[in-house]
C-alpha cells in the first residue's frame, strides 16, 4: 500500500469536507487536525487558502505569446520538389522565406531547358485582396531591370491557387560570406557593398523600397557580381497606391536583425529603411558581427529593446576583440580595427543612425562616401556630436494616486554602472586622447555589461532550474517562494566578490517584490542595494543615486511620501553635476520629487519640477517609458494648476506616444484620457469630454472584466456627461451602476464619494428631493479620511451646503459654505471652479435666510468666479447669469445652476 | 493513416512503446500545426482547435472507440505541456529547440523574455508531477484544461467523466497546485 496515496486520499477527502464548510466548523476541525497530524493539517490549510484565492496561474490561459514563440521554431513541412507547375518542373527546395518557398526549377519549353528560381507563395489567391497583392508584386518586379537585381521572368497561379513568380536563378553566397574568412581585404568588401548600393539606389529611383534587405537576399555570384533578390515585401512609394501590401503580416516577415527602428515601431517606411539595412550589412562586412543584440522576434520586446540600442563603432569592437584574444588573431584584428577608425566608423554609424533623417539620404550617397574613403579623400559625413547616452534599462512603471489624478512614476534602474565609471574616468583623461579613450571605454563597458547580464541571467537560471528530479536536493518540494528566498540568500554568499552585481540584483529583486505589492520588503532590499552600492563606489557616486531614487519612490507607495524626500534630494544633489551628460537619471529623480510635492499640495513646485524633468529627458533624445511617465505627470500637474493651454498639446502627445508604444488597448492610456476630458470640460465641450470618458470606460472594461474602480469611475463620468447632454435617465442609470459596483468592491474612497456626488447633482437638477441624501452619503464617505481636504470632498461639502439651504437649513448651509471658502483660499492651484460653487452655496443660504441683498452679492461673486474659470459661453457661466438675473428681479429660484 | 489508428489503439491498451511513438508523432504534429496557424492567420491560436485538428488528421475518428479517443486527447495534452516546458528549458540552456530551421528569423534565438512566466511554467510542471504522483486523473484534467485550453465540458467528453465530478476535481487540483506554487501563482 502506498502511503503517499493514502495520505492523498485523506487530504482529498478532508478538502472535500471542509472547502465549503462554514468558518467556525472549519477552524474547529483544523485545530483537531493540528493535534493529530500537523504536517497534513498544514498542507490542508495551504490548499484551502489557495482555494479561496480569486485568481491564479491556472485561471489564465497559456497565452498567445508563449505559443507564438514556440510555433516560430517549428518548421513547416511542405516540400513540393518533383512536382510540376505549368511549364516548370520543381527540382529542389532552395529555401523558405516569410512569404513562401523558393525552388530550383527547370523550364520546359520547346525543347530547351532553362534553370530558374520559382517562388511559390504560401497563401493562395483566394481573395480579391490576395490577388491584388500578388499583382502588385509582379508589377513591382517587372519595373526592375538592373545588372545587380535578379530579373523577373514569368509568373502565374499554380496548384491550390497559390501564386508563383519565376525569376532569374542566382547562385551565389550571401554577401557577408566573405566577412567570415580570415583573409580580410577591405577594399573588395567595400566594393561589394557599393554594388549593392547601386542596385538599391536604382530601385529607389523607381520608387521601390525593398524593406527586407539582408545578406541572404544579397548574393554574390562566382564572378563577383552582387545580385539583390526577393523584393517580396517591397512597396511602391507612389502616392495613391492604396494597397498596403503588408499590414500586420509584414511585421512577422521582418528580419529583426536588419530591420530599421522605424520598421519595428511601425512608423512610415521610406528609402532610409533600406539605407539602415545596408548599414547593418556594412557593419557585418567590416567586423563579422551584428551591431546590436536583438535576440528576439517578439515585437513587443524588440520595441522595448530599441530604446537601449546604440551601435558601437566597428573599430572599437575589433580593437576590443583584439585585446580579448590571446592568440595570433589579435594582431590582425588590431590592424583591421585601426584601419576602420575614423572615417569608416563615421560612415557606418551614419547609415545606422536612429532617426531616418540623420542617415544618408540615398544609397548612392552612402556609396559615394565609401568611394571617397577608398580614394583617400575626406568624407562628407560628420561624426555624431551629441554626447553619448547611457544604455539604460528603464523598468516598468508603477502607478500612484494623487487626488483625482493618477500619476505615473518611473522606477529607474539598470546595469549601466560600468559606463558611469567610464564617464568619471574620462573627466581626468588627457585631452589629446579623449576620443580614443572614450571609444575604448564604451566598448569596454559594453563588454562588461554583456558579461554582467549574462552572469545575472545564469545566476537566476541556476536558482530556478532545478529540473532534473534525480538531482533534486533533499528539500524536494520547493515552492516558488522558497526558491526566491533561496536566491536572495545566495546573492549574499555567491556574489560577494562582485558588489556591483549584488547591488544590481538586489535592486532587481526589490522591484519584483514591489511589483507584487510587498513594499515593506522592497524597501529593505533597496536599502541593502544602497548600502552595497555605497560600499562599492562611495557615497557620492551616480550609481548610488539609482538606489536612492528607488527608495524615494517606494516611500510614496508605502504611504510615507515625505519620507521619500530625503533620499530623492540626495539623489538630485549627486546627479546635478551630470545634468548635461546624464540627463535621464537626473530627470527621474526630479520627477519623483515633483510627484511628492504634488501629493503634498505644492502644485506650483511640482509643475516646475516636472517641466525641468521633461526638458532634461527630451534633451537625451531617449524615447522610452519614462518619458511617457514624466509627460503624463506634467500634464496632470498643469491641469491641477490651471494651465490648460500648455497641458492640452502635451497630453495629446502623451496619448499618441503611449498608444504607439503600448497599443490602443493599454490601460496606461487612461490617465491622459481623463486629463484631456478635464480640458474639454473646462472648454465647455461636453461631447468631446464624453468621448474621452467613453474611451476610458471601454479600456477599463477590456482590461478588467469584473468589477473595478476604474470601470466605476468611467461609468460615473460618462453618466454625468450624459446628464448634461440631456440623457438624464441613462446618465443616472450609469451613475447608479457605478455606486453599486463600488459598493460591491467595498470601495469607500474618493471614487465612491465622487459617484454619489454626481448622482446627487443630477437629481438636484431635476428637482428630485433625494438629491440631499445622495450628497449626505457622499459627505459621509469624505469625513475623517485622508482625502477630506481634497478637491472632490471640498466640492461635496459646498454642494451639500447648497442643498441644505434649499431644504431650509440656511444657518448650517452658510457655516459650511463659509468654512469651505476659508479652506479653499489656502489651497494652491486652480480653485476658481470650487470658489464659484462655494459662492453659489452661500447665495442659496442667504436666500433661505431671507437675506436677499447678500444673496445677490454672493451670486455676483459666483458669476465672476465662473467667468474667470471657464471659457466664454460656457454652460455654467450662463446658468450663473440666469440665476443672478432671477435673484435680482425677485423671482424665486426654482432650479439653481450647478456643476 | 490507419497505422496511426492502430498505434492509438495499442497505446490505449497499455503498450508503452506504442504510447511513446504516438507521443512523438503528436508532439511533432502539434508544433508544426501551431507554426502554420500562426504564420497563416493573424488571429489567435487556440490550442483546443489545434488538438482537434491533430486528432482529425492523425486518426480516423470513426475507427476509434471511446477509450482510444480519450487516450489520444490525454497524449495530446501531455505533448502540449512538454512542448511548452521543452521550449522554456531550451531557452535557458542557451540552445535552440530541436531541429528548428532558421527561416526569416535568420538564426536568431527566439526568446520570449519573461523570466517570471518561465519560472511559473517550470514550477507548474514540477507541481504537476507531484500531483500526478498522487492522483493521475487530476493531473490529466489540468493538462487538458490549461495546456489544451478545453472547457470543463470538453474535458468531460475527453475524459469520459460527468461535469459535476470534474468541477470538484478541478477545484481540488487547482487548490493543490496553487498551494504549491505559493503566493506567486
Amino acid at each position: 500500500m502506498n502511503t503517499a496515496v493514502e495520505r492523498w486520499t485523506r487530504l482529498s477527502d478532508l478538502f472535500d469536507e471542509l472547502a465549503d464548510a462554514d468558518a467556525d466548523a472549519r477552524a474547529r476541525r483544523l485545530r483537531e487536525l493540528d493535534a493529530a497530524d500537523l504536517a497534513l493539517a498544514t498542507e490542508l490549510r495551504r490548499m484551502l487558502a489557495a482555494d479561496r484565492a480569486d485568481t491564479g496561474l491556472l485561471d489564465q490561459g497559456l497565452g498567445l505569446a508563449t505559443l507564438g514563440a514556440i510555433a516560430a521554431q517549428a518548421p513547416a513541412r511542405v516540400d513540393r520538389s518533383g512536382t510540376r507547375i505549368d511549364d516548370y518542373r520543381l527540382e529542389s527546395l532552395l529555401g523558405r522565406g516569410g512569404m513562401g518557398e523558393v525552388y530550383l526549377a527547370t523550364r520546359m519549353a520547346q525543347g530547351f531547358e532553362q534553370r530558374v528560381a520559382l517562388k511559390l507563395m504560401r497563401r493562395g489567391v483566394d481573395s480579391e485582396d490576395g490577388a491584388r497583392r500578388f499583382a502588385l508584386e509582379r508589377r513591382i518586379l517587372a519595373r526592375l531591370e538592373h545588372p545587380n537585381i535578379a530579373r523577373l521572368i514569368d509568373g502565374g497561379i499554380g496548384p491550390e491557387g497559390l501564386p508563383y513568380l519565376v525569376m532569374e536563378l542566382v547562385e551565389g553566397l550571401p554577401i557577408t560570406g566573405h566577412a567570415q574568412s580570415a583573409a580580410f581585404a577591405l577594399e573588395p568588401r567595400l566594393r561589394l557593398v557599393q554594388s549593392a548600393c547601386a542596385a538599391v539606389d536604382y530601385a529607389h529611383r523607381q520608387l521601390i523600397v525593398h524593406r527586407d534587405l539582408k545578406p541572404s537576399n544579397m548574393l554574390v555570384t562566382s564572378d563577383g557580381t552582387v545580385k539583390l533578390l526577393d523584393f517580396g515585401i517591397a512597396k511602391l512609394l507612389e502616392p495613391g497606391d492604396g494597397d498596403e501590401l503588408v499590414t500586420g503580416s509584414a511585421l512577422r516577415a521582418l528580419s529583426p536583425a536588419y530591420a530599421a527602428p522605424e520598421q519595428i515601431l511601425g512608423e512610415p517606411i521610406g528609402t532610409a529603411a533600406d539605407v539602415y539595412a545596408l548599414g547593418v550589412v556594412l557593419f557585418e562586412m567590416l567586423t563579422g558581427q551584428l551591431p546590436h543584440q536583438r535576440r528576439t522576434a517578439s515585437l513587443e520586446l524588440l520595441v522595448q529593446g530599441l530604446s537601449g540600442e546604440r551601435p558601437p563603432q566597428p573599430s572599437a569592437l575589433l580593437l576590443q576583440q583584439a585585446r580579448d584574444d590571446a592568440g595570433a588573431d589579435s594582431i590582425g584584428l588590431a590592424r583591421r580595427g585601426r584601419r576602420l577608425q575614423g572615417d569608416l566608423d563615421t560612415i557606418v554609424l551614419k547609415a545606422l543612425a536612429r532617426e531616418p533623417a540623420r542617415r544618408y539620404g540615398t544609397a548612392a550617397a552612402l556609396s559615394e562616401d565609401l568611394q571617397r574613403f577608398l580614394d583617400g579623400r575626406p568624407i562628407a559625413a560628420r561624426p555624431d556630436t551629441v554626447g553619448y547616452r547611457l544604455n539604460r534599462f528603464v523598468r516598468r512603471h508603477r502607478g500612484g494616486v494623487a487626488a483625482s489624478i493618477i500619476a505615473l512614476v518611473a522606477l529607474v534602474g539598470g546595469l549601466g554602472l560600468a559606463l558611469w565609471q567610464a564617464r568619471v574616468a574620462e573627466d581626468h583623461a588627457a585631452r589629446a586622447n579623449r576620443e580614443a579613450q572614450r571609444a575604448e571605454a564604451e566598448a569596454d563597458a559594453a563588454r562588461q555589461m554583456t558579461a554582467r547580464s549574462k552572469r545575472a541571467r545564469e545566476f537566476l537560471s541556476s536558482i530556478f532550474l532545478q529540473e532534473d528530479p534525480l538531482r533534486r536536493d533533499a528539500r524536494g518540494e520547493l515552492t516558488l517562494k522558497q526558491a526566491f528566498d533561496d536566491a536572495l540568500a545566495r546573492i549574499d554568499s555567491e556574489l560577494a566578490g562582485d558588489p556591483s552585481l549584488q547591488a544590481d540584483l538586489l535592486d532587481d529583486f526589490g522591484e519584483i517584490v514591489a511589483g507584487k505589492g510587498d513594499f515593506a520588503r522592497a524597501q529593505t532590499l533597496f536599502e541593502r542595494a544602497l548600502a552595497t552600492a555605497e560600499r562599492a563606489h562611495g557615497p557620492n557616486h551616480p550609481a548610488v543615486a539609482e538606489s536612492l531614487v528607488n527608495l524615494g519612490v517606494i516611500a510614496g507607495y508605502r504611504g510615507n511620501a515625505s519620507d521619500g524626500k530625503a533620499p530623492l534630494e540626495r539623489a538630485r544633489a549627486i546627479l546635478e553635476p551630470y545634468a548635461a551628460s546624464q540627463p535621464v537619471a537626473l530627470a527621474s529623480a526630479l520627477s519623483a520629487l515633483a510627484n511628492i510635492e504634488f501629493n503634498e499640495g505644492e502644485i506650483e513646485s511640482a509643475v516646475t519640477g516636472f517641466r525641468r524633468a521633461l526638458a532634461l529627458h527630451r534633451a537625451s533624445g531617449l524615447d522610452d517609458a519614462q518619458l511617457l511617465s514624466i509627460m503624463g505627470n506634467l500634464g496632470g500637474a498643469l491641469i491641477a494648476a490651471g494651465y490648460y493651454d500648455e497641458a492640452e498639446p502635451l497630453l495629446h502627445e502623451t496619448l499618441e506616444r503611449t498608444e504607439r508604444q503600448f497599443g490602443a488597448q493599454a490601460p496606461t492610456l487612461v490617465p491622459p484620457l481623463r486629463l484631456l476630458a478635464l480640458v474639454s470640460a473646462q472648454r465647455g465641450r461636453v461631447d468631446e469630454e464624453r468621448a474621452y470618458y467613453e474611451r476610458v470606460l471601454a479600456l477599463a472594461r477590456a482590461a478588467f472584466p469584473k468589477d473595478h474602480p476604474w470601470t466605476a469611475d468611467g461609468l460615473t463620468e460618462t453618466g454625468w456627461c450624459l446628464v448634461r447632454q440631456g440623457q438624464v435617465e441613462e446618465g443616472e442609470g450609469r451613475m447608479r451602476d457605478a455606486v453599486a459596483m463600488l459598493d460591491r468592491l467595498g470601495n469607500k474612497g474618493q471614487l465612491a464619494a465622487s459617484a454619489w456626488r454626481q448622482l446627487g447633482l443630477s437629481q438636484d437638477r431635476r428637482g428630485d428631493a433625494n438629491a440631499l441624501s445622495s450628497l449626505e452619503r457622499s459627505w459621509g464617505l469624505c469625513q475623517g479620511t485622508s482625502f477630506e481636504q481634497g478637491k472632490v470632498c471640498q466640492a461635496v461639502r459646498v454642494n451639500r451646503a447648497r442643498m441644505l439651504a434649499r431644504a431650509g437649513s440656511g444657518d448650517e448651509a452658510l457655516r459650511e459654505a463659509d468654512s469651505t471658502l476659508v479652506a479653499i483660499s489656502k489651497r494652491q492651484g486652480r480653485t476658481l471652479d470650487l470658489q464659484a460653487q462655494a459662492h453659489e452655496a452661500r447665495a442659496a443660504a442667504f436666500v433661505a435666510l431671507d437675506r436677499r441683498t447678500e444673496a445677490v452679492a454672493a451670486q455676483k461673486q459666483a458669476l465672476l468666479a465662473y467667468t474667470q474659470a471657464y471659457v466664454p459661453g460656457h454652460d455654467l457661466i450662463e446658468r450663473a447669469r440666469r440665476d443672478l438675473a432671477a435673484l435680482e428681479s425677485g423671482i424665486p429660484i426654482a432650479i439653481p445652476a450647478k456643476r | 493513416m490507419s497505422d496511426v489508428t492502430l498505434l492509438i489503439g495499442r497505446a490505449a491498451a497499455g503498450d508503452r512503446e506504442a504510447n511513446d511513438a504516438l507521443f512523438a508523432l503528436v508532439y511533432d504534429d502539434l508544433r508544426r500545426m501551431a507554426a502554420r496557424q500562426l504564420r497563416g492567420s493573424g488571429d489567435g491560436l487556440r490550442t483546443t482547435s489545434l488538438v482537434h485538428e491533430a486528432y482529425m488528421r492523425l486518426a480516423r475518428p470513426q475507427a476509434l472507440d471511446v477509450r482510444d479517443r480519450m487516450h489520444f486527447f490525454a497524449v495530446a495534452a501531455r505533448a502540449m505541456r512538454q512542448i511548452v516546458i521543452d521550449h522554456v528549458r531550451a531557452r535557458h540552456a542557451g540552445k535552440r529547440g530541436g531541429g528548428a530551421e532558421a527561416t526569416s528569423l535568420d538564426g536568431l534565438e527566439v526568446a520570449g523574455e519573461d523570466p517570471v512566466r518561465d519560472v511559473q511554467m517550470l514550477a507548474l510542471d514540477r507541481a504537476l508531477e507531484q500531483l500526478a504522483a498522487r492522483d493521475e486523473r487530476l493531473a490529466r484534467l489540468v493538462e487538458l484544461r490549461f495546456f489544451v485550453g478545453m472547457s470543463l465540458e470538453e474535458a468531460g467528453t475527453a475524459m469520459g467523466l460527468s461535469e459535476p465530478t470534474l468541477k470538484r476535481d478541478w477545484r481540488k487540483a487547482r487548490a493543490f497546485l496553487h498551494g504549491l506554487l505559493g503566493e506567486d501563482a
